[in-house]
């Protein structure tokens, strides 16, 4: 691939300004031509807009660091549930084995299906770690296009951490789903909260 | 010649629910004497201080994967308990080149995850004989 040059910071806005500049003093240069280069100044300037109004800077610093642990929050609760579920299979393993005859053999029969069963945490795992790799891609795509445009046109991204908003007056914005369990609010606080509720 | 179901077998994965699995149904089968690693370089330890019957090996495992650990065994020379070891790969890499890597690298049987007990068994059976 060809390599396509590279200009520093605000070079394009330079470049624009300077070709304005010489045509004010070129009257041989048509106005058509002039009114062109204003607009694409213009095209630039708008675009820069849109572009700063997206927030790319939530993407990386927010977004995709809260998706990478929402996953790894599944990952830990499958683990923990399925190996609830394998706890309670030996269990029953164990009891199996003083129950005589058909039954006997029923039972462990339909324990080896949920071993089988099982095998999903292993599978989704994989899944998981790989989908956490594509967006560990994304993130560094997202941050070097920052840096180009940054680099080309001057345009400073934010690199602030997107907060939503919660508010009790905003239905939408109640709907978040199950908290980071670091994060999440206790049964016990819940029942003070309401407790404090009944005593007023 | 019999199978001994009271050989060791060394089950390795890096996803503890799987050798749990895994040894869950070896019990069954008959197989109590199950050692586990958590990837390769913990499980050729395991194969330097014991003489093992049967090694279940995921592939996917850092910091030695499965692969690698099946070359090193296959590659240990003067030591036949170890080189010469039953391997069975058993994971979810299931594309032709794993497959034809895995038996250049001198495998036993490949196993596909997700697999069941039937599967697991039927493996075995073909790698250290009927049971």
């Amino acid at each position: 691939m060809p390599d396509t040059p590279r200009y520093a910071r605000g070079q394009v806005i330079e470049i624009i300004n300077s070709v304005i500049d010489k045509m004010d003093t070129d009257k041989s240069v048509t106005r058509e031509v002039f009114l062109h280069l204003s607009e694409l100044a213009n095209i630039i300037d708008s675009l820069k807009k849109d572009i700063s109004s997206v927030q790319p800077g939530h993407v990386k610093n927010s977004h995709i660091p809260d998706a990478t642990d929402e996953l790894g929050a599944v990952v830990t609760a499958t683990a923990e549930a399925t190996n609830k579920i394998m706890s309670v299979c030996e269990d029953i393993e164990t009891i199996a084995a003083t129950v005589e005859g058909q039954s006997g053999e029923d039972i462990r029969n339909k324990v080896t299906q949920i071993y089988e069963a099982c095998g999903f945490q292993d599978i989704t795992g994989q899944r998981i770690r790989n989908v956490v790799s594509t967006l560990q891609v994304i993130e560094e795509k997202i941050d070097r296009i920052m840096e180009t445009l940054n680099e080309t046109v001057g345009l400073k991204l934010s690199d602030d951490k997107y907060e939503k908003v919660v508010s009790i007056d905003d239905a939408k914005s109640l709907l978040n789903g199950p908290q980071m369990p670091d994060k999440a609010v206790t049964q016990a606080d819940i029942d003070k909260l309401l407790a404090e509720f009944d005593s007023k | 010649m019999a199978v001994d179901k009271n050989m060791n077998v060394l089950v390795v994965d890096d996803y503890q629910t799987m050798i749990r699995i895994i040894k869950n149904l070896l019990k069954q089968l008959g197989f109590n004497n199950v050692d586990e690693a958590t990837d390769g370089t913990a499980a050729y330890d395991l194969l330097t201080t014991k003489k093992y019957g049967l090694v279940i090996s995921d592939w996917n495992m850092e910091p030695m994967s499965g692969l690698d650990l099946l070359k090193k065994v296959r590659a240990t020379g003067g030591n036949d308990n170890i080189q010469k070891v039953p391997f069975i790969m058993i994971t979810a890499e299931s594309k032709t080149e794993n497959v034809i890597a895995a038996k250049q690298a001198g495998v036993n049987n490949y196993i596909v995850k997700p697999f069941n007990a039937e599967t697991l068994k039927t493996k075995i059976a073909s790698v250290i004989g009927e049971f």
